[in-house]
């Protein structure tokens, strides 16, 4: 996956829980669903690519928001994107 | 504040508000059918209390788009709760739902404005704005329009007021006005007194009763009075007045939760009639006691 560019499917709605669930992210395909919730470390990730670039981008992120080193979350990081692809909740570009 | 979703899980009630916005606008787009998104998450900022959350989703449907909108719904999986006729007083909207979104209150018309439905739409949808629901963007009315909206609603239910300290008393005398102008060309005077609360200042209009039954509470058999007052015509007045006695029985599925037996149906409806002649009594005594020499 190294090089491309991964960005929210066009077909996607998102957004983030409210003020008591904050860290997590709620996503669907549109318009059938179903709804994937994404819990703390999970929904981190999505953010991270949510704001679009690639894969490296994202470990930098991730990395960055959990104040984890990079060479520890970038095999998770990358295996969760790849899945996050495969549900169509994200697209390469 | 949370509600199982399909497949397991849970998602919080105003979340998933948001979601089934956006997936009502997709069915939409999908259908060819235009739509404004109204209340909770598609008013604009500055309108909207941060902390109040919606429980449902609510829309108004082009003119004339609705059987598209509706068969969109369907084939996506959504069921039909309770129809245009037994929705509400006001027959403006039919509520569908779907194991996943929730509710979706589909709106023909909203009602107050007695202007032609397609100049109230035309109105309403002037400005082409859009507001992000879960980062879709949504068509929603105009700011004027949205606030007519929400004073309308106040009108006819109680918990609506809420919504007042926002929309109508932190506004400009101005932006006000434009309102009040709005509400003019929109032939919506009575629907806008009942929501500030001044329904006493509307004279002669035959749907004044149904606004204050509505915004001030009343017995069954007041609000029934004011619905064949309202009335457009006698046949329409024939069809309240045979709905006051018959169960209605899309709110009684709603209640079950699910859809009523034929006996569940034959308790109701003797409930109902037994209520009905209740609230007849009390009226007939309590005209007698007032009507009694002192």
């Amino acid at each position: 996956m190294s090089g491309e560019s991964f960005a929210v499917a066009d077909d996607v709605a998102w957004l983030p829980g409210m003020a008591w669930d904050s860290d997590t992210i709620y996503a669907t395909r549109l318009p059938d669903g179903p709804p994937v919730v994404l819990p703390a470390t999970a929904g981190l990730i999505f953010v991270a690519a949510a704001r679009g670039g690639t894969l490296e981008d994202i470990i930098d992120r991730v990395s960055e928001g959990s104040s984890v080193e990079r060479e520890v979350v970038q095999d998770d990081v990358a295996s969760f994107v790849a899945e996050l692809v495969s549900l169509g909740l994200l697209a390469r570009r | 504040m949370e509600d199982r979703v399909a497949g397991g899980g849970f998602i919080p009630l105003g979340t998933r508000v948001h979601l089934g916005h956006a997936v009502v606008q997709s069915i939409a787009h999908e259908a060819g059918v235009e739509l404004l998104h109204l209340k909770g998450p598609a008013l604009l900022p500055g309108l909207r209390d941060a902390d109040r959350i919606s429980s449902d989703v609510d829309v108004l449907v082009k003119p004339g788009q609705l059987p598209s909108l509706l068969a969109g719904l369907t084939s996506h999986g959504w069921e039909q709760r309770s129809d245009f006729d037994s929705g509400s007083a006001f027959h403006h909207a039919a509520n569908w739902f779907h194991d996943n979104w929730g509710y979706v209150d589909v709106h023909a018309h909203w009602p107050g404005p007695r202007a032609d439905r397609e100049q109230v739409y035309a109105e309403f949808a002037a400005g082409g704005l859009t507001q992000e629901i879960a980062h879709v963007p949504c068509p929603v009315p105009n700011r004027t329009a949205q606030i007519l909206i929400l004073v309308l609603h106040a009108g006819r239910s109680p918990g609506g007021a809420a919504d007042l300290p926002l929309a109508w008393h932190a506004i400009s005398d101005d932006e006000q006005a434009e309102v009040r102008a709005m509400a003019t060309r929109l032939h919506a005077e009575t629907g806008l007194a009942a929501g500030l609360g001044v329904l006493d200042t509307i004279v002669g209009d035959p749907t004044a009763d149904l606004w204050r039954v509505h915004a001030r509470g009343g017995t069954r058999l007041e609000e029934w009075r004011a619905r064949v007052r309202a009335a457009p015509n006698r046949r329409e007045a024939a069809r309240v007045l045979a709905s006051a006695v018959l169960v209605n029985r899309d709110h009684l599925r709603m209640e079950l939760g699910h859809p009523p037996t034929r006996r569940e149906i034959v308790v109701r409806q003797a409930q109902r009639v037994r209520m009905l002649g209740k609230d007849i009594f009390r009226a007939v005594r309590s005209r007698a006691t007032r009507s009694e020499p002192r």
